[in-house]
């Protein structure tokens, strides 16, 4: 890869960690469509099933990126949508058993190639508070979205919400942690620990 | 002891979520964790909050790339708006090249109710077998060939006629001729819909419609 394809990555990388959604609104345009097509001739996806794995594949992408596990691609971006796509796509098979055996094969070797986020599993109690998360609006839902989601720093938050200070932030989040967790206390019982 | 904070507690627990504590943080975080009823209860409700974050933030990019395909399904409804557009203007102004206004040039397209069923009257039991033209042909190059497969057996007359029933070609072929190729002039055969109609004697045996300039008559459906 050329230096200057590395900086224009490392640049793009960056743009996506702060957030900035033109980017990847940027990048979801690029690709789309030759995913789409790819998709929809290689594994007889729908239409629409190939919007929603191509979704997820940008979610996927997101994840990684926000986490760390993308600090450098060894070829492409495109390549590596493609590889997370793929690795969807091969969940999707398993999940639904539809015996796509063929594709399934050469799925395999390029599954365990990927980090990737495993789809969320989530526990009961979990999945109560994401809908808990809800009930408790603004601006905790998307303060505590920023830091724990998207791994904004408290700076970033700062800017990003227009607080006072970093101050201000952490009071806040600790206070929006504080209501939730009294949201939540039914869901917890002493006998845990 | 000292006393932590509610906002150091909770940073705490976040480093230890993440592997990020130091040995001396690790021995804290393990002393409250023993001592500490609230803090115990806390580590747990942050490892539930993470992953239950997660699905809000997902459930948020999923409507951002929802929104970004309505406006990409906008936009390819805008082009295809503007390519039928720049379409149907190219068409208007090929009519109005020939002399046609669009409702002129409908009806020359309209066919003749009497002769569709006699079309498919004369499709069955016919002693005539014609390769071409086939039916609804554009003949749109300056001539209309007939094939009849074989040679005649009979004496025939072909009349070429408008969809106002005026005859504009009346012409005998006589038997033994397998072939017939008569010329469709421009000042007659402009854009429209004709007929072809073959006479044994004074029976009707078959009548076929075509087109000259059919591609026009396909556009017209835009209008």
């Amino acid at each position: 890869m050329s230096e200057g394809n590395k900086i224009g990555q490392a640049k793009l990388l960056q743009q996506i960690k702060i957030g900035n959604r033109k980017v990847l609104n940027q990048l979801y345009q690029t690709y789309r469509e030759e995913f789409i097509n790819w998709t929809r001739w290689k594994f007889n996806c729908t239409a629409e099933d190939s919007i929603d794995v191509f979704q997820e594949t940008m979610i996927a992408f997101y994840e990684n990126v926000v986490n760390d596990k993308i600090t450098e691609f060894q070829s492409s971006v495109k390549t590596y949508l493609f590889a997370i796509g793929r690795n969807i796509l091969l969940k999707r098979f398993r999940n639904e058993k539809q015996g796509k055996t063929e594709e399934l094969e050469v799925l395999q070797n390029v599954a365990d190639e990927l980090q990737m986020e495993d789809s969320l599993n989530l526990t009961e109690r979990q999945k109560a508070i994401a809908q808990l998360l809800e009930k408790l609006g603004e601006p905790c839902k998307t303060l505590l979205q920023l830091f724990y989601y998207q791994k904004y720093s408290v700076e970033a938050i700062v800017n990003t919400m227009e607080y006072k200070n970093a101050s201000v932030v952490k009071n806040q989040k600790v206070r929006c942690i504080k209501r939730l967790r009294t949201l939540t206390s039914h869901l917890y019982s002493a006998d845990e620990l | 002891m000292f006393t932590l904070t509610d906002n150091q507690k909770i940073e705490l627990i976040e480093k230890h979520l993440s592997n990020k504590l130091s040995i001396k943080e690790q021995e804290l975080f393990q002393q409250l964790l023993e001592s500490d009823k609230d803090f115990a209860m806390a580590v747990l409700f942050q490892k539930d909050l993470i992953p239950s974050i997660a699905v809000n933030g997902r459930q948020s990019l999923k409507l951002q790339f929802e929104e970004l395909e309505k406006a990409i399904a906008a936009t390819n409804t805008k082009s295809q708006e503007t390519v039928f557009e720049t379409i149907k203007q190219n068409i208007e102004a090929e009519i109005q090249q020939l002399g046609y206004t669009i409702d002129q040039m409908i009806q020359l397209f309209r066919p003749v109710p009497n002769y569709t069923t006699a079309i498919a009257a004369t499709t069955r039991g016919s002693s005539l077998s014609i390769l071409s033209p086939e039916n609804e042909a554009d003949l749109s190059e300056g001539f209309i060939r007939f094939d009849f497969g074989q040679a005649l057996k009979k004496d025939i007359e072909i009349l070429i006629e408008d969809n106002q029933y005026d005859v504009l070609i009346e012409e005998e072929i006589s038997a033994g001729h397998s072939e017939a190729t008569l010329p469709l002039p421009t000042p007659n055969f402009k854009a429209g819909r004709y007929y072809w109609k073959i006479i044994e004697g004074d029976e009707l045996v078959m009548i076929r419609t075509f087109f000259v300039r059919k591609d026009l008559m396909e556009g017209l459906s835009r209008f």
